[in-house]
């Protein structure tokens, strides 16, 4: 009982550290960002415990953000991440769906052969693709940010596994039912596959919201760039507003942070389930 | 089977309803007419490396002279444009028709990718109107004019008023004909040290980069660190000259190690540093920080002749552009046109090189801190003149550039002037070689 304590005592005492660890910059991320210009360098050098306490700043960093081009970055990624959710799991459920439930021929081929392809890192085939993208006349356009993550290798591999932990009584008594596939996936399947859908729209929605290297190729005019383009053109060869991409910074971390928060069971739930069968 | 497959269909149109409208949603690279003349609609696409409100006032000028061409702008950040450039010229264009063009081997690089249309035609009235002719010959290759600059820099020596007179160190003077050497700033900034009047006696505005220390090279009698074929060499007595004295800065503590470019200018604006060597935009980063300063000329090696590092962006026309009158009435706009750059410079608050629009900056600058500013105008236009140093178009800069940066980097860390310089000779001058 003693060593189970003491192993309780180092575990918290692990975790806790684990947990300042990763909170701690953020937190100075964000006490910076209500400095205003560059001013917080003043409890920097030398370090001081000041650099992480909020007090005697104000959110004109985040006024002065929202009133930017940064605002229009925001919006963008949110709305390059909604129309890659909503068509990468209209590509990626009936995918996993056939391949979990059709016992189609060369079966086993094709999921080895996407699970292979979702393995390649996407920044190794992004200039020669961004080439076609420009002979296909897709440049600064919305399509051409979209596409390219629309066929996320993982979101079918999560979900597959989900949909083979249904019980396959259940699609049979949908079929004796008088199902048909698309009806028996849209009303039996997808009702119980919550947590897979939101794992996998987490993962398609992070492929977005993180992603510099192809919106760089793709489209940068100020109409159609991605927040984190904006971020970076913060950044000019003459001045640097550092408060403003703190301030910046500190918004592209949160919202990811918030929503998985949010949807922290579920993620988690979903992942886990992805060792259950093969 | 047959009834799965009528089921499947319906949703598979829907995916590719889907996909089809999100092809609409963009895809309008340019409108792709044209030459320029007459009142046909035609849209200019130009990429540069900053933020969009940089160059939306010269644009706004632009297109209501020009009510028949509307600039679309590709903002690319600052740290991924060559590459990007290099990627996107090189595989088709992209739609491109006018981009900025870095200082020093970038004219020639992409000269010799083919990328860069011949301007020679504007030559004259750009001659005419730029502050110096060097400025417009700098982006001349074999006699072809590729690129105008609109913007132009030069090198300060800023001091913080109050951290000097706390050390009892004597301002800089502010005559342009007669700068501080090395030698006394090192000495002025040790005595800030001994006094500890500031945390940092000596920033430079960047570190480790080939455009600030360029000068230094050239003042103490090394030339640019690279010749006409392409012959690297930092080993001679001017560079290492030059050299050892970064080293010793960083040895002796008048400079900090680990603090980033970014940074440098934050730290004079908050009153932490004694000097800052830095371009004409650390007036307004100066300004910022309300802090008391003042401008001196940028210092020389003594014995040496003055330099001071200049040139900036300048605009270059795509050899893909499909609208090449139109382009080429653009970067008229923004250099040739008194109105047009100042405008172009505006906002960037840079240096802008029309004689016309010079003066007006010279003006604002001057005004904009009182006694603090007083000489800017006087230094800048007599630096500009007389010992302002090009970055070299020499083939292999750009192996050349991150080379010498790597060699100031590690010097500035502790490696020895010679031994490292040496090694910066053979590995520098070996890329070269593979690149021919």
């Amino acid at each position: 009982m003693r060593r189970s304590r003491g192993g309780t005592v180092v575990l918290t005492a692990a975790a806790i550290l684990a947990a300042l660890a990763v909170f701690l910059p953020v937190w100075w991320v964000f006490v910076s960002s209500t400095r205003p210009g560059n001013s917080y360098v003043e409890n920097m050098t030398p370090l001081s415990w000041l650099a992480f306490v909020p007090v005697g700043g104000d959110l004109t960093n985040y006024s002065g953000l929202l009133s930017g081009p940064f605002l229009t970055g925001l919006f963008n990624s949110f709305l390059v991440a909604g129309l890659t959710i909503a068509l990468g799991l209209a590509i990626a459920v009936p995918a996993a769906y056939a391949l979990a439930t059709i016992d189609f021929p060369g079966r086993g081929v094709v999921f080895t052969f996407i699970v292979v392809v979702a393995m390649i890192p996407f920044d190794a085939i992004a200039i020669p693709l961004s080439s076609l993208f420009q002979d296909w006349h897709l440049s600064d356009s919305y399509a051409g940010l979209v596409l390219p993550a629309l066929a996320n290798g993982f979101a079918i591999f999560v979900l597959r596994q989900f949909f083979l932990g249904i019980p396959a009584e259940l699609l049979e008594a949908a079929e004796v039912d008088g199902l048909g596939r698309i009806a028996t996936l849209w009303r039996i399947v997808l009702p119980l596959s919550k947590p897979a859908l939101i794992g996998a729209g987490m993962m398609l929605f992070l492929s977005q919201w993180q992603a510099y290297l192809w919106p760089l190729l793709i489209g940068t005019s100020p109409e159609r760039q991605l927040a984190p383009i904006a971020l970076a053109n913060l950044s000019t060869l003459f001045t640097v507003d550092l408060g403003q991409i703190f301030a910046g910074s500190f918004v592209l971390t949160i919202i990811p942070m918030v929503l998985l928060l949010f949807f922290q069971k579920q993620y988690t739930e979903s992942l886990s389930t992805t060792g259950l069968k093969g | 089977m047959g009834t799965s497959t009528t089921r499947i269909l319906p949703f598979a149109a829907a995916i590719g309803a889907g996909l089809l409208l999100l092809a609409g949603c963009g895809g309008s690279s340019t409108d792709g007419s044209g030459g320029g003349g007459g009142d046909e609609e035609i849209t200019l696409t130009f990429a540069n490396a900053d933020p969009a409100e940089t160059w939306a006032t010269v644009i706004e000028g632009f297109e209501a002279q020009h009510p028949n061409i509307t600039v679309k702008q590709l903002n690319i950040p600052y740290a991924q444009y060559t590459s990007t450039i290099n990627q996107r010229m090189g595989s088709g264009g992209d739609g491109i028709d006018l981009m900025v063009v870095d200082a020093g081997g970038a004219v020639l690089d992409w000269n010799n990718r083919g990328y860069l249309a011949d301007i020679t035609d504007l030559r004259e009235d750009a001659v005419a109107a730029a502050v110096s002719e060097s400025m417009v010959t700098a982006r001349e290759v074999d006699g072809k004019l590729l690129a105008l600059a609109p913007w132009t820099t030069s090198q300060f020596l800023y001091y913080n008023v109050d951290v000097l007179a706390a050390a009892g160190v004597e301002p800089p003077p502010g005559d342009p004909a007669t700068p501080w050497t090395y030698e006394q700033l090192t000495e002025a900034a040790r005595t800030v040290q001994s006094a500890g009047a500031a945390e940092y006696p000596l920033l430079f505005d960047q570190w480790d980069t080939y455009y600030q220390l360029q000068m230094m090279g050239v003042s103490a009698g090394g030339g640019d660190g690279i010749d006409a074929d392409g012959v690297v060499d930092f080993s001679g007595d001017g560079w290492q000259r030059a050299l050892t004295w970064y080293h010793g800065l960083f040895e002796d503590g008048l400079s900090p190690r680990g603090i980033t470019n970014d940074k440098n200018g934050a730290l004079f604006q908050e009153g932490k540093g004694a000097f800052i060597i830095s371009g004409p935009w650390g007036v307004s980063v100066a300004n910022a920080g309300g802090i008391n300063y003042g401008v001196a000329p940028a210092p020389y090696f003594e014995g040496g002749e003055p330099a001071t590092s200049t040139d900036s962006w300048a605009v270059g026309i795509s050899a893909k552009s499909e609208n090449l009158d139109a382009a080429k009435e653009f970067l008229r706009y923004l250099t040739i046109d008194p109105a047009g750059n100042a405008q172009a410079a505006e906002v960037a608050g840079i240096t802008p090189t029309n004689k016309e629009a010079f003066a007006a900056y010279v003006e604002g600058v001057e005004a904009s801190a009182g006694a603090a500013t007083a000489g800017f105008g006087a230094i800048l236009q007599y630096q500009l003149e007389n010992n302002a140093v090009h970055r070299p178009a020499v083939v292999g800069y750009s192996v050349f550039e991150p080379g010498a940066g790597q060699l100031f980097s590690d010097i500035r860390n502790g490696s020895d002037p010679a031994e490292r310089a040496a090694q910066a000779d053979e590995e520098i001058g070996a890329q070269i070689e593979r690149l021919r």
